[in-house]
This record gives C-alpha cells, structure tokens and sequence, in this order.
C-alpha cells in the first residue's frame, strides 16, 4: 500500500446493501457528531447529501457558470462589435458599423459555450478531477460502489475520529461489511 | 367588474368625444385582449390534452372556463366586422387603386369574403371549444378511460385545425392591417403572445384561489413551479420568433418588408420598441430564470400581471403604428378599451368557472398530478 | 397506474423484474464480453467501404478543387449544403432527447439519451466536412475563426456564415462535453467491472478517477442539468442561424421569415426518424428490448408525427402566401416552379414522404409495430433530405432573371461524398456501440430507485385526492 504522508489511515467504511440503510446509517453518523464523511452511492440520490451536510448552497456549479456565461456574453458582443467597427471597419451599403441585431447570434453562442465550459470544467475541478489515485479504492469490496452496493466513509481527518468507536457505531447500523480504509 | 363597465362605457363614448375612428382602433386592441385570452385558452387546453402532465390537469378548468367565453368573442367582433372600413386600408378603393400589390390580394382580401371566413372561424372554434367541453363533463360523470382517451383523440386533429384557422385569422384580423407587408412567422408571433398571455392569466388565477381550500391543498409548489416554467418557456419562445422575424427582415432590408419596421422604429415608436424589448423580454427573462421564484406563489403573479400589461403594450406596439406611421400616438380610448375588455373577460370568466368542479375529478392521472412532486 | 399503462398498451420504460446488478451487467456486457457479433462485422466492412470512398473522394477534391462537384453558377450550394443542413438536422434530436426532455422531467427518454447524443456528435462530424471542403482550400478553413492575424483581416460579423462558424462549432464543443460528462459515472463502472488490466486502465483514465461521492454527485447532477438548461436554447439556436444562412439572402424561397421555427422542427423530425432507424436494428441485434421498449419507439413517433404535423403547416403556408398573399410574383414564380418546373417530382416526393408518410402514424396499432415504424422512418430521412434539396437547390436555379437561370446536375463526388459520410457515421456509431455503455447505467438505476421509493409517497397523492 502506498503511504499518503499525514493520514496513513485515511478512515473507516461501511458497505449497505440499500440506500435507505446507507441513509440511516449517515443520520447516525452525523447526530453522533461527525463531519468529515462522505457516503459512495452508484447513482445520486439527493437525500444523501442532504443528510451528510452537503447543501444546495454549497454546490458553487451555477456561480461558475453564471460567470462564464456572462463573460461570454460580453466577450462575444465585444468580439464582433471590435472586430467590425474598429479592427477592420468596413462600409457596406451604409448599414451602421455595429449593427446589434446581427450581432446578437455571435453573442449568443458565445455564453453558451463560456457558460457550458466553466459548468463543465468547473464541476470537474471542483470535484478534484482528474484523480488517478484516492484511498477509497483500496478496500476490495468498492468496484461496487459503481454497480449496486452503497458505502459511508467516516475519515480520520474528522476532530472526533476515534477508530475504535466509528468502528462500533458503524457495526450498530445496517452495514454488511465494515472494513478499515488505508491511505 | 366595475372596471369593466368603466372602461367599456368610457370606450363607447369615444365614439362621441374623439372620432369613430379612433372608437374602432381601440375596440380592436381591447377586442384582441378579450379574444388572445380564450383562443389562448383553447390551444392551451388542446396542447395540455396532448402532451398530458400535472400542470394540464391543474390548469384544465381554467382554460375550459375561457374556452367557453368564444361565443362571446364571436358577439363582440361584429363591431369590427362594421367597423371594418374605419380600420383596414384594403377595404378602401382608392388603396386599390394606388397599390398593384393590394390590388393583387384582392382576391383574398375583399370585404365579403373576409367575413364569410370570420364566420367559419368562430363556427370551428366554438364547435371545439363545445366539443371539448362536453367530453369533459362526460369524463367527470364516467371517471376512468373512456373518455379521456376520446378528448385526446380528439384533440390531435383538433388542434391541427385550430392552428390552422388561428394562423388564417392573424393574416386576416393583424396581419391586413398593413395590406402591402406579409410575414410567414408573424401568426406564431400572435399565438405565443396569446399564450403567454392566457398563461399569465391562469397563474393568477390559481394562485389566488390557492388563498383557500380546496385549491389550498391542491396547489403545490411544484406546480407553480411547472406553471411558471412554462410561462417563461412561452416568453423565450415569443422573444426568439420575434428576433427571427427582426433580424431576417433587417437583414434582408427589402423596402417591401422593412417598411413596416419603419413605422415601428422611428417617431417615438423606437421608444415603445425599447420598453417591450426590456420589459416583455428581458426582465421578465431575467427574473424567471429563478427557481425560488417560480416555486413562490406570490411573487410570480406579480411577474404575470406584469407580462399581461407588458402584452398590451406589445399588441398596441404592432397595431397602432399602422394608423398613425409617422409618429408615436396614444388616445386614453387607447387605455380604457383594454382595461374594459380584461375587466368584461374576468367577469364572465369568474362566472364560467364556477359553473364546474376547480379540478377535473374524473381525470385518470389525477393522483399522479396531484402528486406532491409533481409527476411525468 | 398499472391498470392506464395496460389500458393505453403502454408497456414500463424498463421491463419489470431488473436489479441494479442486472441493468449494470446487461448494458456493460455488451461492451465487456469478448466476441463481437458477426453482423457488426459486416455492418463495419460496409462502414468502411463507404468512408473509403469518402476519403477518396474528398482527396481528389483536394488536388483538384470544387469543380468536381455539380455546383456552378447559378447553383453555388448544392448537395454539400443540403447534405450538411440535414447532418446537423439529425444531430438536433439527440440534444433534444438528452437535454430537453430531461429538462421536462421525461423518464422515458434515459435509455435512448447516451445513444442520441452520440448520434449528434457523429452527424455533426459528417456535417462539418460540407462546408469546410466547400471552401475549397480546406487548409485555410481557420480563416474562418476570429484570429489576429498580419493582415488584420477579420470575420465579417454581419454574415450569417460567420455566425453559422460559431453556432456549429459551440454545438459541436457542447455536444461533445455534455456527452462526456455524462458517461463519466459509466466509465467508472466500466472501470470497476473490466477484467483485463489494460482496458481498465483506459476505462480508469477516462472516468478520471469516479468513485460515487456523494459530494461529487451532487455537483455533478447540478452540472448536467445545467448543461442541459445551456443545450436547449443552444440546439434552437443552431437550426436557426443554419435557416438563417437562407433567409437573411434575399433569393425567392429562402427569404422568409418562418424559415426559424420551421427549420428546428424539421431538424426535429428528421432527427428522431434517424434515432428510430437506428435504435430499431440496435434494440433488437444488441437484446435491449428491456431498456428500449415499445414504450419509448411510441412515443418517439408521436414527436414524428407531431413535427412532421409543423412541417406539413409550413408546406401549406408557403404556397398560401407565395401564390394568394405575396403580391410578389417572384414569389409566385418559385412555387410555379416547385410544384410544376423541371424538378417538380422532387417537390412531390418530398410531400408525399413527408406529409403523406407520417400520417399513418395516427394509428397506435402502427407505431407499435417495429418494422412500419422503420420503414416510415426511412422514408421520412429521404423525404427531409429531399426538402434541402428544393430549398436549396431548386430554389437557386431559377431566381430573378430568366437569362441567368440554370440547372444542377450531381457528380460521382457529389454521390460519393454523401453516401462517405453515411459511412463514417455508421462506421463511428458501430465503434460507439461496441466500446462505450450505450445506455446510461446510472440513470436507469436512479430510475429503479425511484420506482421503489414511489410506493410509500403514493399515500400521500391518496391523501390530497381526498382534499378535493
């Protein structure tokens, strides 16, 4: 196993078999006090995350891509009324340098492809993407996270961390399995 | 109620106090208010038989209640069938005279045979409108299959005639107004615009009555919320047409075409432009594209008592220009006639709609639609 | 609900008796399991065959020039434009499929999603060769971007191919990320269920180290819907610039203003004839019955039909106002022409494939029944072809001055070229199916979650019905 320098260990896990268990289990976990967490489903489900403490508010994906858009939105407008007026200004037919109407198209798709980039990319970077390498994959039973099985991670980083004790609060719950999760 | 009778009263005065002409051009604007809102009700409910959803089972008695008010809207067309020389250019010889390209539509745009079509759209429309009813009287007698299956048969040929004979009456009642110009999107235009409108109608409407049961348990935030998502959805809609229409006929720039846009942007009018631009579109844009909002009752009926003001001055925006082209006009007759007509509209509205059930009871889908999430 | 679903002959959007085990096993097997059917074997030679002659062709026009094609003076776009406006058509049904009808809460549309964006991506590639080899100097094809360049030349920003540049190039960006990052979760599972350590790695690298986060999900279904509230406006925009390149010129038949609205439904129409040519043979040589069901084939069709409907409205219009309420009699002319001049049985075919054709999809006997639906499908691809073609075209060979009228002819090139591109496509669709999840595993598991969760939420709906 490789060694991350700080946690060796990095926390404790949990495997359910449904994602009601894996909901109750997170509602324990968290009324006994612990925030460092984070629960490995195959496909969302937005009563996770709010039992986990991860609220609407928290989700910064539509601020980056309000900024994008709007950048691009000027940035396009800017673009061609630039390029027609001063940067090569050319008269045809007397029709006005910066004609908005015929640049509404130009500004148009470029907010949307700003806005959809910052979206996309935003998403990933601020999920830490890409990340060939996370502890979580050590513990053998998690290439099902990705097909039918749903995990809970309590992580040592968590202040109240207490290996023994997560341990016996997570063999309370539901869980089939619960194992410890090197760094 | 009393507005109504202010406005229409005041309306009919005009036809002392300023000029019959002036009577007539605003009869028609408050005539279009009175007549978006029940043929906008009727493609509503077509639309909502067809592409089924919570929010057509929520809004259905709404828009049925409009529908059944189209006898009304045929009674009060007959002044603009007498007024017809007042407001429409073709109908005056010398016109003929003047322009080959009117006298080239005269086949098409003759006084006789422009009513004879008048009539026949009213017969479609309250034909289907009656059709349209009945079923649904019959469907909340026999709750279950039958019958729901039946409307929505019914309603795909329906609908395809109704746009048809809409698309024919813009071109005949909006369209003419300006005899030498044509637009092939202009009739699409109208009907967005007389869905947005009736839309705006029906939120406020329900979320009024959602003040007390039974609507109050009915009315969820999520169908506010899909009822304010089409309202916004019918407003980008109608923007982006009349982009399209704006920017092929500026572009284009054919003197045949860009004249009526001539009308509509210099002397004055350019300013009226601005406000529908800013205030129909993009405000409203702007502020729709919040969820909260659209989940909030209360503030989205003031957002859809704006866009139905903001109708009205976009409907006076393309009507009035063709009488007065060279500058910006405005009669207080211009006010009133709206003002009468919305108020007349409600009045028979609220009677309609008390005739029935606030929800169609014996809708299949029902408990799907009630569904607190608001279903498929 | 089970008792409207019989009555209604609708069948569930996934066959009953699924696990999340099976849909993860059904869909990636496909993909996993070693033995690639013989049939995709030969469907790739024929792929291949075609792409061969696309690449032949395109080299020839290299070194030789446009000439090759039939256009000339007074037909300056021909089959290249007709071909590229109806490409992009076809990608507008798979943006539609996976953003708008996510976007209006249609559960129906999750299986067939994966499938149609991929359909969007490779018909924008196909389309993207026309013009770019229609400039002749392909090489000098980024003249077309807005670079700083010693010339201090730039784009005119008042042309409507300027702004066709940067509408298909946005679309194609956006079709691409959006695509992706819905796979992302997939390549994860893909990653986790590969056997050989090779194609793990490559799955690994792709799905950039998904493991399920709670956290991420979240992020991440905000994204897509995003991205998808982003797509739809994006999708009508990119029909309507593309009717645009037509109705901002002044040339009878392409100057009006409808051109917008009827553009996108065409793109529509003609784009879920093309998800039903495919998704039919797919559905059945691949035994996704259970995932693509009758259901969804239904409802495709009756968004044929719908648009097929505004298509129609529009063919009845334009001679309405061309010939009764023009005054124009250019405008006259161009339908005389149409329906009556040299290509007037282009002009008819066309109505009859796509006005005639998909009135038989009224009846609800007929769109259940696989092999009508795909022959209607066929038919409706030809018939939306051959509308380009009379706009385009038709509408160029005899404008306003008889002296200057002309006729257009194709080429073997021409020939070669279109049928090239059906050939890359199909070529890129067989590598699609056969290396990447089709379907999207995880929405259909959210799915199935969510039809087991709905049992104790029906009380509820109980509850307000009794309120009324």
């Amino acid at each position: 196993m490789k060694e991350v320098k700080t946690y060796p260990i990095y926390g404790v896990m949990a495997e359910f078999e449904t994602p009601h268990a894996l909901i109750l289990a997170t509602k324990a976990a968290y009324g006994a006090g612990y925030r460092v967490m984070d629960a490995y489903t195959p496909f969302p489900i937005e009563e996770v995350s709010e039992v986990i403490g991860f609220h609407r508010k928290d989700n910064k994906v539509p601020l980056a891509t309000l900024i994008g858009g709007i950048l691009g939105g000027i940035g396009g407008f800017s673009l061609a009324s630039l390029a027609s007026s001063s940067w090569y200004p050319l008269n045809i037919a007397g029709r006005p340098l910066i004609p908005w109407p015929a640049f509404i198209p130009v500004t148009f798709e470029c907010t949307i492809l700003l806005a959809g980039l910052s979206c996309a990319f935003g998403m990933l970077a601020m999920n830490g993407f890409p990340q060939p390498y996370h502890p979580v994959f050590n513990v053998p039973s998690f290439s099902r996270a990705s097909n039918d099985r749903f995990f809970l991670c309590i992580e040592a980083r968590d202040p109240k961390y207490d290996e023994s004790s997560v341990m016996d609060l997570l063999r309370k719950s539901d869980a089939t399995e619960v194992t410890r999760v090197d760094g | 109620m009393i507005a109504a009778v202010i406005g229409l009263a005041l309306t009919l005065a005009s036809i002392v106090l300023v000029s019959p002409t002036q009577f007539y051009h605003s009869y028609l604007l408050g005539f279009f208010v009175f007549f978006g809102l029940c043929m906008g009700s009727l493609g509503l409910l077509l639309l909502q038989y067809l592409s089924g959803g919570a929010w057509g089972v929520i809004a259905r008695r709404v828009f049925e209640a409009g529908t059944r008010l189209l006898p009304f809207a045929a009674v009060l067309f007959i002044p603009v069938l007498l007024g017809a020389t007042h407001i429409y250019r073709w109908t005056d010889p010398a016109e003929l005279k003047a322009s080959a390209v009117i006298a080239d539509k005269a086949p098409w745009l003759n006084l006789s045979f422009w009513m004879i079509r008048a009539v026949i759209y009213f017969a479609y429309w309250i034909l289907i409108a009656t059709i349209l009813n009945k079923y649904s009287l019959n469907l909340d007698n026999q709750p279950g299959f039958k019958w729901s299956r039946k409307i929505e048969n019914f309603s795909g040929g329906a609908f395809l005639f109704y746009f048809i004979t809409l698309t024919l009456a813009v071109i005949d009642w909006w369209m003419s107004l300006a005899p030498e110009w044509y637009s092939t999107i202009y009739p699409l235009i109208i009907a967005v615009g007389q869905a947005i409108m009736t839309m705006a109608f029906t939120i406020i409407v329900l979320v009024t009555l959602s003040r007390d049961e039974p609507m109050k348990s009915v009315l969820k935030p999520s169908h506010i919320h899909d009822l304010g998502k089409l309202l916004f959805a019918f407003n980008f809609l109608w923007g982006y047409l009349m982009f399209s229409q704006w920017l092929i006929t500026y572009s284009g720039n054919l003197p045949e075409e860009i004249v009526w846009y001539h009308h509509r942007i210099r002397g004055g009018w350019q300013y009226v432009a601005y406000f529908v631009i800013i205030l129909h579109f993009l405000l409203p844009f702007a502020i729709l594209l919040s969820r909260d909002l659209k989940r909030n009752g209360r503030r989205l009926i003031l957002v859809a008592g704006f866009l139905m003001m903001m109708r009205v001055v976009d409907l006076y925006w393309l009507l009035e220009p063709n009488w007065h082209r060279e500058e910006f006009f405005v009669s207080w007759v211009d006010v009133t006639a709206p003002i009468g007509f919305a108020g007349l509209f409600m009045y028979l509205f609220v009677w309609q709609y008390k005739k029935r059930a606030m929800i169609p009871t014996g809708e299949p889908d029902l408990a799907t639609a009630l569904h607190p999430k608001g279903a498929h | 609900m089970d008792a409207r679903k019989l009555d209604f002959g609708q069948v569930p959007i996934i066959a009953r008796g699924h696990t999340f085990d099976t849909v993860t096993e059904k869909i990636s097997d496909i993909v996993l399991k070693s033995g690639t059917p013989k049939w995709w074997f030969g469907a790739f030679l024929v792929g291949g065959a075609l792409l061969t002659g696309l690449l032949f062709a395109l080299t020839v026009l290299v070194f030789k020039g446009v000439g090759i094609w039939g256009n000339n003076q007074p037909v300056g776009w021909a089959w290249d434009i007709t071909n590229f406006v109806w490409w992009i058509g076809i990608g507008h049904a798979g943006t539609l499929i996976s953003a708008i009808l996510l976007l209006l809460k249609q559960e129906w549309r999750t299986s067939i999603s994966r499938f149609s964006e991929a359909m969007t991506i490779f018909a924008v590639a196909c389309a993207g060769i026309f013009p770019v080899f229609h400039t002749g100097r392909p090489w000098l094809a980024y003249w077309l971007f807005p670079l700083p360049n010693t010339m201090g030349v730039w784009p005119q920003f008042r042309s409507p191919l300027v702004w066709d540049v940067f509408a298909v190039s946005t679309y194609a960006t956006m079709s691409i990320v959006f695509w992706y990052v819905g796979l992302i979760p997939d390549l994860g599972t893909m990653r986790d269920r590969a056997k050989s350590t090779l194609v793990k790695k490559i799955y690994g690298a792709l799905s950039m180290g998904w493991r399920g986060s709670t956290k991420h999900w979240s992020r991440y279904e905000t994204a897509c819907l995003l991205l998808a509230g982003l797509c739809t406006p994006l999708v009508v925009s990119v029909h309507t610039v593309v009717s645009f390149d037509f109705a901002v010129g002044i040339i009878p038949g392409w100057h009006t203003t409808i051109f917008p609205p009827y553009f996108v439904a065409g793109a529509v129409y003609s784009g879920f004839a093309m998800v039903l040519t495919l998704a039919i043979p797919a559905r059945k040589l691949f035994h996704l019955e259970d995932f693509i069901t009758t259901r969804h084939l239904d409802n495709m069709a009756k968004v044929m039909l719908a648009t097929g409907l505004i298509v129609g409205y529009a063919y009845a219009f334009e001679p309405f106002f061309g010939i009764v309420y023009s005054g124009n009699k250019y405008e006259r002319f161009l339908m005389y022409n149409r329906m009556f001049g040299p290509y007037a049985t282009f002009y008819w075919l066309l109505v009859l494939c796509n006005v005639v054709t998909p009135q038989f999809l009224w009846s609800r006997k007929l769109r259940s029944n696989t092999v009508a639906l795909f022959i209607i499908a066929i038919i409706v691809n030809v018939g939306m072809w051959l509308e380009r073609f009379v706009i385009i075209a038709i509408s160029l060979t005899r404008d306003f001055l008889p002296s200057s009228w002309g006729a257009f002819k194709p080429t073997i090139f021409d020939i070669m070229t279109f049928t090239g591109t059906l050939g890359l496509f199909l070529t890129l669709m067989l590598l699609f199916l056969r290396g990447l999840p089709s379907i999207p595993m995880f929405e259909l598991k959210a799915m199935l979650h969510g039809e087991t969760a709905e049992g104790h939420d029906e009380v509820v709906g109980l509850e307000a019905e009794a309120a009324v």
